[in-house]
């Protein structure tokens, strides 16, 4: 198993994005304005802002920190009867 | 895929370890009058290209969301899933790993369930979250039964408005479980009246809502907290976390527990699953949570590690003792979950919930303006409308003719409403084009009224 990789939210960077959305041809400017205040949102949500280079990084680098059946073997019952 | 690969070689070295001579005498303790006949009756297997072939041949007889332009609601949307995602659960070391109770050989999988609960937490506003359930709808009975046990209490007060496959789920478990329901109408404005829940929240254990409900529409959820809280009830909030960047998480509305699916969010919509069901709860209830818990601690070396925690509340624990029986999660489903929340990011999220809103205030207006009736119109709503018309059924079957798919139609207070929903994924032209079509369809519904003008 390979060195230890910080949580997503560690190799966050503000400014980092990774999505895109399509063109709709619809404003939403302001939209959020008709939703009553008590049930709008009162900050953006704290996810992480990464690219999306990081992100196949950070999700390779877990995947190496992980066995699995398409490496070796699993000498464990039910499930690997299932399998 | 050969699943037998043994060669006659393998086999004869296995025997012999044995001292068999034979494969038929691994049979031997099987009785002779009940051994299985040599021939099955099955065709011969096929190769890998032939199955493409045959399987190509049924899924060209699919409608699918590439083929017609979908506007279906009711807690399966046309969300944009990204290629990112696919690119990373279809890896084998995350695809075949199996379940982490070695957490030596899991730290991928631990580290990466963990960040999805980190996620959940903040998506749906408490504290804890579990590593995931099986969906949406087994996430609220496992919610109710989490407020049951908190307040000794088994009355549910469940929202009329709930998703109707959440409310046939929890009519499955509440007898089993001992726990009676009462069901609340919508009051005028769509939403649960004030008044009504706190009448029917006495002795009850929790109330339960959905935000936005099935019609679409956000209800007072810091009003119902505190109605349901007067009477000693807890509030339960079945949530839509892909509009966490437009409305406020409803655990910070005063929510006791919230539920959520995401079948939508990262994962395919194939049939209607698999996704995975999301719970967020307050810290003091963490010992009555089901499901997995990935928690995080140290290994002898003083190095960060990961590990399922807290267990003895249902894995290792006499049956009778257990809190609930869940013992497993949707782990590559929650995996795909929370790689699409990290691609969208807060600003992804907010705007992909602009979008939504705007999209279905634009296709209200436009539905309006094509002669349909809208439930409730001047309530606030998030991504999804509900239609009032004569046969909904029969609009929808038109609407699919001409490319266009609506529904399903939700039976909501003695009512058929027919559901669209409209994602970030749907453009004006679109909307426009599903106006045209409801237009069309609606006049040809009235032939005795076309008649009338053209006379």
């Amino acid at each position: 198993m390979t060195t230890d990789e910080p949580l997503l939210f560690e190799r966050s960077r503000p400014g980092r994005r990774a999505y895109s959305l399509r063109a709709t041809g619809i404003p939403s400017a302001g939209v959020v304005e008709g939703i009553p205040v008590a049930l709008r949102t009162s900050r953006p949500p704290a996810l992480p802002e990464m690219s999306e280079r990081d992100l196949v990084s950070h999700y390779t680098r877990l995947a190496h920190r992980n066995f699995s059946i398409d490496e070796g073997f699993y000498p464990l019952g039910s499930c690997t009867m299932k399998y | 895929m050969e699943y037998a690969p043994h060669t006659d070689e393998d086999m004869a070295r296995m025997l012999a370890a044995l001292g068999l001579s034979h494969t038929d005498e691994l049979f031997d303790q099987v009785p002779e009058g009940v051994r299985a006949l040599d021939d099955l009756g099955l065709a011969d297997g096929l190769a890998e290209a032939e199955v493409l072939d045959r399987l190509r041949t049924l899924a060209g007889r699919n409608v699918t969301v590439d083929t017609a332009v979908c506007f279906l609601g009711g807690g399966a949307y046309d969300h944009y899933q990204p290629a990112v995602v696919a690119a990373v659960v279809g890896r084998g070391e995350f695809a075949t790993a199996y379940t982490p109770y070695q957490p030596e050989l899991s730290q991928g999988n631990l580290q990466a369930l963990f960040e999805f609960q980190t996620l959940v937490s903040e998506l749906l506003g408490l504290p804890i979250a579990n590593s995931s359930l099986y969906d949406g709808a087994s996430a609220v009975v496992e919610g109710v039964v989490l407020c049951a046990a908190a307040t000794g209490r088994s009355r549910l007060v469940v929202a009329g408005t709930l998703d109707p496959r959440y409310r046939q789920m929890l009519d499955t478990y509440a007898p089993a479980l001992g726990l009676t329901q009462v069901s609340l109408p919508p009051g005028p404005q769509g939403g649960l009246p004030l008044d009504a829940v706190h009448a029917a929240a006495r002795d009850a254990a929790v109330v339960v809502v959905g935000h936005p409900n099935v019609a679409g529409l956000l209800e007072d959820i810091p009003g119902l907290a505190t109605v349901a809280h007067e009477q000693g009830a807890r509030l339960l909030v079945a949530f839509d976390p892909l509009l966490a960047g437009v409305l406020e998480p409803p655990g910070r509305l005063g929510a006791d527990v919230v539920t959520a699916d995401g079948l939508s969010a990262g994962n395919t919509l194939a049939f209607g699953g698999p996704g995975c069901g999301l719970l967020a709860c307050r810290d003091d209830d963490v010992r009555r949570l089901p499901g997995r818990l990935v928690g995080q601690t140290v290994d002898i070396d003083g190095r960060r590690g990961y590990v399922l925690t807290l267990q003895a509340r249902e894995q290792h624990i006499r049956r009778e003792k257990a809190t609930s029986n869940i013992c497993t999660n949707q782990a590559l489903n929650a995996l795909a979950t929370a790689v699409y929340f990290a691609w969208l990011g807060p600003q992804g999220l907010a705007e992909l919930g602009q979008h939504c809103l705007a999209g279905a205030a634009y296709a209200a207006h436009q539905l309006v303006a094509a002669g349909v009736e809208i439930a409730w119109p001047a309530a606030a709503r998030g991504k999804e409308l509900a239609l009032r018309v004569a046969d909904p059924w029969a609009l929808a079957a038109t609407l699919a003719e001409r490319g266009y798919l609506v529904g399903p139609v939700v039976r909501v207070a003695d009512e058929d409403l027919l559901l669209v929903a409209v994602s970030e994924q749907r453009t004006r032209d679109q909307i426009d084009g599903l106006a045209d079509a409801v237009r069309v369809s609606l006049r040809q519904q009235r032939p005795a009224v076309a008649a009338g003008r053209r006379a």
